[in-house]
C-alpha cells in the first residue's frame, strides 16, 4: 500500500512539473519572442523614417499579401486598459505566442476593409474583457500611419461561429477566447470592432 | 551588295545631274577613311578576353565565384524579416521558402464568414493542473512516510511497546 501510494506520488510530482514545466517554456519562449519583434518593429519604423514614410506606407499597402508570417506590421495601443503591442503577421501557435496577430489576407489597420488582430487571452489580449464601447485604441502602421479608433461593439459569439466579414470602409476587430478567466478550451469568442476617428501620418523622422 | 552598289551610283548620278540645277559643282567625291587595323597583339589580347568570359571564370573555380557572390550579397544592408515590413515585400532568395512556410502553416486566413482565429490555450489549465499534480503527489509521499490513519498509528505504537 504505502509502495503504491509513493509510486503514485512520484509519478503525480513528475507529470505535475513536465507540465508546469511546457507551460514554463512557452512563456518565456513568448517573452523573448516578444522582445525581439518589438526591437525588429523600432528598427523598421527606424527605416522607414530614414526611407520616407510615405513610400514606405505606400509600399506596405502595395505588397500587404506578401508579408512574411511572424514579422511586426503594426502596433496596438489600449491607453485605459494599458495595452502596448506589437501586432505580427499570422495568427499560428507561433505568432500568437509571440504577440497579438494579424490574420493574413485581412486589411492593415487604417486601410479599407477589415483589418482583424487576435490575440491569446492569457498573454497579450488577458485584459480586453474590460474594453468597453466607446474607449479608444490606436494603432500604428510601419509606414507611420497612425488611426485613432473607437469601439462600437462588443459581442460574445461561440467559437465555430461566423465572425470575420469583410468591410469597404476601414474597420478594426479584435478577437480573444471568452471567458477571460476559463480553464481549458474557451468555448466561446469575444469579437471587439471599431470604427477610426482620426488618421494622421507622421512626419518622416518624428 | 548589288542593290547597294546600284544605290550609290543612282545617288552620284543624282547629285552630278542636279548639282546644275542646284547652283552648285560637284568635283569629287572623297571616301570614307578605312579604321587602321589593329595590331596584331592588341587582337590577340582581344580575343583572350573575349574567351576568359566571366562565365568561364566561374565555371572553373565556383567555389571563389560562389564566396565572392556571398560577400557582395552581404555587403547589401537586407535584413529577411524587417525589410519586409520596411517594404511590405518579402526580400530576396527566401521569399519563395516563406510562401512556402505560410502555405504549409495551416493557419487562418481572413474569408468573409470566417470564424474568429482559434485563440484557445491550454496553458492556464496546463499550469492549475501541474501545481495540482504536484502538489497530490508531495502529499501522498509525505503520507506514505507516516501513519495516515489512528490505527495505523496505533500499531506502531504497539510494536514500538513490544519492542522495548
Amino acid at each position: 500500500m504505502g509502495t503504491a501510494r509513493s509510486a503514485l506520488g512520484a509519478a503525480l510530482v513528475t507529470s505535475g512539473l513536465l507540465a508546469l514545466g511546457y507551460a514554463a517554456t512557452t512563456y518565456v519562449r513568448g517573452a523573448v519572442e516578444r522582445d525581439r519583434v518589438r526591437t525588429a518593429w523600432e528598427q523598421a519604423q527606424a527605416r522607414a523614417a530614414v526611407l520616407g514614410v510615405e513610400a514606405a506606407a505606400r509600399a506596405l499597402s502595395d505588397a500587404a499579401p506578401t508579408l512574411a508570417r511572424g514579422a511586426p506590421v503594426a502596433q496596438l495601443v489600449i491607453p485605459r486598459l494599458g495595452v502596448d503591442e506589437i501586432v505580427v503577421e499570422g495568427v499560428g501557435s507561433r505568432e500568437l505566442n509571440a504577440g497579438p496577430g494579424h490574420v493574413p489576407g485581412s486589411a492593415l489597420p487604417g486601410t479599407p476593409g477589415n483589418a482583424v488582430i487576435s490575440a491569446h487571452r492569457d498573454r497579450h489580449f488577458r485584459r480586453l474583457a474590460g474594453l468597453a464601447v466607446g474607449d479608444t485604441v490606436l494603432t500604428r502602421t510601419v509606414g507611420g500611419a497612425t488611426v485613432q479608433w473607437v469601439v462600437r461593439s462588443r459581442r460574445v459569439l461561440d467559437k465555430d461561429a461566423p465572425a470575420l466579414f469583410a468591410t469597404k470602409t476601414p474597420t478594426l476587430t479584435l478577437t480573444t477566447c471568452w471567458p477571460i478567466a476559463y480553464l481549458g478550451s474557451a468555448p466561446d469568442r469575444l469579437i471587439v470592432t471599431a470604427e477610426p476617428v482620426k488618421t494622421a501620418v507622421a512626419v518622416a523622422g518624428e | 551588295m548589288k542593290n547597294r552598289i546600284s544605290i550609290g551610283a543612282g545617288a552620284m548620278l543624282a547629285l552630278m545631274l542636279g548639282s546644275g540645277s542646284a547652283g552648285a559643282q560637284f568635283t569629287t567625291a572623297i571616301a570614307p577613311r578605312r579604321a587602321a587595323e589593329a595590331p596584331p597583339a592588341v587582337v590577340a589580347e582581344q580575343a583572350r578576353q573575349r574567351n576568359d568570359s566571366v562565365a568561364k571564370e566561374t565555371l572553373t573555380d565556383m567555389k571563389a565565384w560562389v564566396d565572392s557572390a556571398a560577400s557582395t550579397i552581404a555587403a547589401v544592408p537586407r535584413p529577411a524579416v524587417q525589410d519586409s515590413v520596411g517594404t511590405g515585400m518579402a526580400a530576396g532568395p527566401d521569399t519563395a521558402a516563406r510562401r512556402t512556410s505560410r502555405a504549409s502553416s495551416g493557419d487562418v486566413a481572413f474569408q468573409e464568414g470566417a470564424k474568429a482565429p482559434d485563440t484557445a490555450t491550454p496553458l492556464p489549465l496546463m499550469l492549475v493542473l501541474g501545481f495540482g499534480a504536484v502538489g497530490a503527489g508531495l502529499v501522498l509521499l509525505r503520507r506514505s512516510e507516516q501513519p495516515t490513519s489512528l490505527l495505523q498509528w496505533a500499531r506502531r505504537a504497539r510494536r514500538s511497546a513490544r519492542r522495548s
